[in-house]
């Protein structure tokens, strides 16, 4: 929970000079990108990670691996927060930052999960009907979750329209609950 | 006692004189008479009286009654002389003691009569305790008897009502323990034929019909917006 606060404090940071920068798309992906190293490569993530390691040997490897492929505001940020201790923090950052732009301009995320792969004229279908439907832009997420049995399942903020066959039995078994419930 | 006694002293003492006068005057008047008598001479005080007692003397001793005037006075003095002596030593004494026994018996039979009286007084407290103590005792047991029959009334209403409550209970137990077991029965079949169902269109879904599910949720989407 504090590593979460620490994270917001320094993705805010990180975005209002992106902004002023006019370089928040760039910044987010850097940081994606950074996420992405850091989520796939175990041996990074395990060196960037670890209390035995110094910073300046941590600042060495990222400027060789990563710091010609990022921005000099991204490599400021990770450098900073590399000589401030805050390893933990570099996985979180870029969530707290796509998070901060999205409010920004507006953007709600949504997460769209379905039986089967969804084509791109179906996603492309998904992605404009919720955003008509929403009145803002949208930015979608894709899964494919074998459980939902056939169907699509759209979620935002605190709420989900439930298009799936599972969702529907759901339905069905609550439906059938309360008139036992309401029989006894 | 002996203040009673100095006093018939001195009451004595007069009665003792006189005797002691009557005792010599007797001797006296004894010895006269006889030598008068033995010597059928005149004495010379008092002639014709000599006379005439030593001839109604003589006429007594004729009739049968020989009296001696001198012994019979010089006796009297005797017996005055005597009588407080033995009033004295005798009969005060005497007295006395029967006075004290008397008293004594008066003492006891007061005693007597007071121990009566409270061997009286007793029987009635003891008559009127053991009435009071029966009265008491009968009041208790009958007391105890209510009690005991309220009790019993109570006892017998709680029972009841705790017995009705009991099968009430039990009543209502067994009407939910049936109502819960339906439900879960209920509950149970609608488990197993949701599972059914589920496996069913799991195994009949295949992609033509969950393309046309998508399409489906496209388009309620598009009416829902």
């Amino acid at each position: 929970m504090a590593g979460d606060r620490v994270a917001k404090r320094y993705a805010q940071a990180a975005f209002e000079a992106a902004k002023s920068a006019n370089s928040v798309e760039i910044v987010g992906a850097d940081l994606a990108g950074l996420q992405a190293a850091l989520t796939g490569n175990g041996d990074l993530r395990s060196f960037l990670l670890s209390p035995n390691r110094g910073r300046e040997e941590k600042i060495a490897l990222f400027e060789k691996a990563l710091g010609e492929k990022v921005t000099a505001l991204s490599s400021n940020l990770v450098k900073l927060m590399l000589e401030k201790r805050r390893e933990e923090e570099l996985l979180t950052i870029s969530d707290e930052f796509t998070t901060l732009r999205r409010a920004d301009e507006g953007i709600v995320h949504i997460t769209v999960s379905s039986a089967i792969e969804l084509t791109d004229s179906e996603k492309k279908q998904i992605v404009e009907k919720v955003s008509a439907k929403l009145g803002r832009k949208s930015e979608a997420e894709f899964a494919v979750d074998p459980t939902l049995v056939g169907g699509v399942k759209v979620a935002y903020d605190n709420f989900v329209i439930d298009g799936s066959v599972k969702g529907s039995l759901k339905r069905l078994r609550e439906s059938l609950r309360q008139d036992n419930l309401k029989q006894a | 006692m002996a203040e009673q006694q100095s006093s018939s002293k001195g009451s004595a003492l007069p009665g003792i004189i006189i005797g002691a006068i009557l005792m010599f005057g007797g001797v006296y008047l004894d010895k006269v008479l006889h030598v008068a008598h033995e010597a059928g001479a005149t004495p010379h005080a008092g002639e014709h009286t000599g006379q005439w007692t030593v001839a109604f003397l003589n006429k007594l001793d004729d009739m049968g009654l020989p009296i001696n005037p001198g012994i019979t006075l010089a006796t009297i003095g005797v017996l005055l002389i005597v009588m407080p002596a033995v009033k004295y030593f005798y009969i005060t004494p005497l007295k006395n003691a029967i006075d004290e026994r008397n008293n004594n018996l008066e003492s006891t039979f007061n005693e007597v009569e007071t121990l009566r009286n409270e061997m009286t007084t007793m029987k009635s407290d003891y008559e009127k305790r053991i009435a009071s103590t029966e009265a008491e005792a009968r009041e208790k047991i009958n007391a105890q008897i209510k009690e005991a029959q309220a009790l019993r009334q109570s006892l017998m209403a709680e029972a009841a009502a705790k017995s009705d409550a009991l099968v009430k209970q039990a009543q209502e137990e067994i009407a939910s323990e049936k109502a819960k077991v339906l439900g879960e029965l209920r509950n149970h079949v609608t488990e197993l034929s949701l599972t059914a169902a589920e496996k069913v269109v799991g195994a009949n879904m295949d992609t033509a019909a969950n393309r046309k599910l998508i399409a489906d949720f496209i388009a309620d989407l598009e009416v829902k917006a």
